[in-house]
């Protein structure tokens, strides 16, 4: 599975509980989809998935807005 | 003569017209801009047959058209009934039918909700017809059911004619819909008059002016966004509107704050523990604030003096009320001196508002001796007129008594509060089963009765169980019926559908047996304490 895939299961099986499949471009952060205690569920299942930190200062909309942005952010990292 | 919350809006684009009165995402309006585009939607209202006294739904994102929103339903005489955004569609279907919506105001960013919010009001379920007519702002390519009628933003034009509606201060303004013990909400009913005495209490008690700069970081259906959509303007400040995926991010929140220079900042503690943990401030500059007020829930010591540390030029205040009564008190939180240790305790709630009146009282109704528990009742002109359809709650939320030949009318706050020496009042629990999360009000006989309500399930209890940043979160056991089989995961799903995310237990143990007291009821007690040793021996 890509990072894409990975994020897509984990939001939709782990954090949603299956009540929806989320989509790559879809916006996590809206009201529809993850509350701020998914967001730091979220950042620390990335941290252990990838194997990687992700300092406060990264943890921004820009970088979590959506799955794509999440998958942009942890690509520029591993350069 | 300002005697209507929508008044103050006409006041404010007369006096202030090119100032701005809200902002979000960058986009802006002015007082001038606000007031015509508010006098727009009211003509819009009024033409789709809203009457005086009419409810109309605002189903709205975090955005510069829940301002609109708000001053266009007044304007057309109406009151307005914020709907939670992310509640489930079971809950917004039974507050619009409850309170008989026939006018709701959406917008492009609820498309997702909107097709199975609509089909499920074509079916409606339980005693209240589907009273739905008209929806503005519906997003090009949903449909709508037949006989429910729409326009769209773009088809409402600013307008530099108000509307000539008559109304008075008794007149209902908005119904705000709360967490209800009997398993469905309650709506939360308050005037002009009483909406418009918050707004100028909140205005003066912490001196508001134009210059300030208020965050919104409450969505409309909580109470505290009062503050910014009613006293902000009512001094021709400007409110800024903050979207919600900055709620869930600290550290864009912080950057917010400081590129928005916000004066004025009133949150739950919740948001400020985050912005103490995770919003970088040690890379910001949050000069500008003068005032964090906070309130909803309780804020443990060590985060608010952290956050204190770091904001030397803010004052705190502990801001308190439930939302019957808008609110009713507020303790400013002195400074630490040098080398004085963080002190334990948390904030007390303070000393009752000047224009109100408060008694604490004894299961009898007695008054206790000072300095003794008991619970807190209130009463105060900015208090609700009572919960919309609700005869029997309307009895027993209030405490009637005769002074002078008339009647005093005491809301009972359900709070157990303590008077200490200094004449400020600390909150000390719940006198029944209620508890925060996140400043949210769950009923714990609601989690329950949604989860009994499962075909499958025998009986249930709820109970709260500490959560990891202070406040409380819901956790739950069940018996299943007979040869029934229902796993977690299906449960936690059927909860979800019917609860808002905050009062979704975070686990449901099934169980087969449940410790009982000597007459035989569920010990929830023993329940709450086998789940806080099970958390325990986790850490």
């Amino acid at each position: 599975m890509d990072t894409q895939d990975i994020l897509k299961q984990y939001i939709s099986q782990t954090l949603l509980n299956g009540r929806m499949q989320v989509e790559a471009d879809d916006d996590l952060l809206g009201e529809e989809i993850i509350d701020s205690m998914g967001v730091m569920q979220l950042v620390a299942f990335v941290e252990a998935k990838f194997s990687c930190d992700v300092p406060q200062s990264d943890i921004t909309i820009t970088h979590f807005r959506t799955i794509k942005a999440i998958d942009t952010y942890l690509a520029k990292r591993s350069l | 003569m300002i005697y209507l919350l929508s008044q103050i809006l006409d006041r404010s684009a007369e006096q202030f017209p090119g100032h701005e009165a809200f902002r979000c995402d960058d986009n802006s309006l002015t007082y001038r801009e606000l007031w015509e585009r508010a006098n727009g939607l009211a003509h819009t209202l009024i033409s789709m047959g809203v009457q005086r006294g009419d409810r109309v739904g605002i189903y709205l994102s975090k955005s510069l058209e829940s301002a609109v929103a708000i001053y266009g339903i007044w304007k057309a005489g109406a009151a307005y009934v914020p709907l939670d955004p992310r509640a489930p569609v079971t809950r917004t279907v039974y507050a619009i039918n409850h309170c008989g919506i026939r006018h709701l105001i959406t917008q492009k960013s609820k498309r997702m909700k909107l097709p199975q919010l609509l089909q499920a009001l074509k079916a409606p379920v339980g005693t209240h017809p589907a009273s739905l007519r008209y929806v503005v702002g519906v997003p090009e390519g949903v449909e709508l059911p037949h006989g429910v009628n729409h326009c769209s933003w773009s088809d409402i034009s600013p307008s530099g004619i108000a509307p000539s509606v008559r109304i008075l201060e008794q007149d209902l303004a908005y119904i705000m819909y709360t967490s209800g013990s009997t398993g469905t909400p309650k709506g939360i009913m308050h005037t002009h008059r009483s909406g418009l005495n918050y707004a100028r209490m909140a205005a003066h008690t912490y001196g508001l002016t134009h210059d300030d700069r208020l965050g919104n970081h409450s969505p409309l259906h909580f109470d505290m966004s009062t503050l910014d959509y009613f006293s902000g303007p009512l001094v021709g400040a400007t409110t800024v509107i903050i979207p919600e995926a900055y709620t869930k991010m600290p550290a864009s929140l912080s950057q917010l704050a400081q590129d928005e220079a916000l004066t004025i900042w009133y949150s739950v503690p919740f948001a400020l523990i985050q912005l103490l943990l995770r919003g970088v401030l040690g890379e910001r500059d949050l000069s500008s604030l003068r005032w964090v007020l906070f309130g909803g829930e309780l804020y443990p010591a060590k985060y608010m003096y952290g956050l204190m540390k770091r904001l030397p030029r803010a004052r705190f205040s502990n801001v308190y009320g439930p939302a019957e009564v808008n609110q009713c008190s507020y303790y400013h939180v002195p400074s630490l001196t040098e080398g004085q240790p963080i002190p334990d305790e948390v904030a007390p709630i303070g000393q009752i508002w000047a224009n109100a009146e408060e008694i604490v009282v004894d299961d009898q109704d007695n008054p206790v001796v000072s300095g003794d528990v008991g619970e807190l009742l209130v009463r105060t002109p900015t208090m609700m007129e009572g919960y919309w359809q609700r005869p029997d709650l309307n009895v027993s939320a209030f405490y009637r008594v005769e002074i002078a030949h008339q009647t005093a009318v005491f809301y009972r706050t359900g709070d157990l509060v303590q008077r200490l020496p200094d004449g400020n009042y600390q909150f000390v629990g719940r006198k029944d089963r209620q508890i925060k999360m996140r400043g949210y009000r769950i009923e714990l006989d609601e989690v329950e009765a949604v989860l009994i309500a499962h075909p499958h399930v025998e009986e249930a209890a709820a109970y709260g169980v500490p959560a990891e940043i202070g406040g409380h979160q819901v956790a739950a056991a069940v018996i299943l019926k007979p040869e029934a089989s229902l796993s977690e995961a299906e449960l936690l799903r059927y909860v979800g559908e019917r609860l808002p995310a905050y009062a979704v237990p975070k686990g449901v143990a099934i169980a087969t047996t449940f410790p009982r007291t000597g007459t035989g009821k569920i010990d929830r007690r023993a329940l709450q304490q086998q789940a806080e040793r099970a958390m325990g021996s986790r850490t």
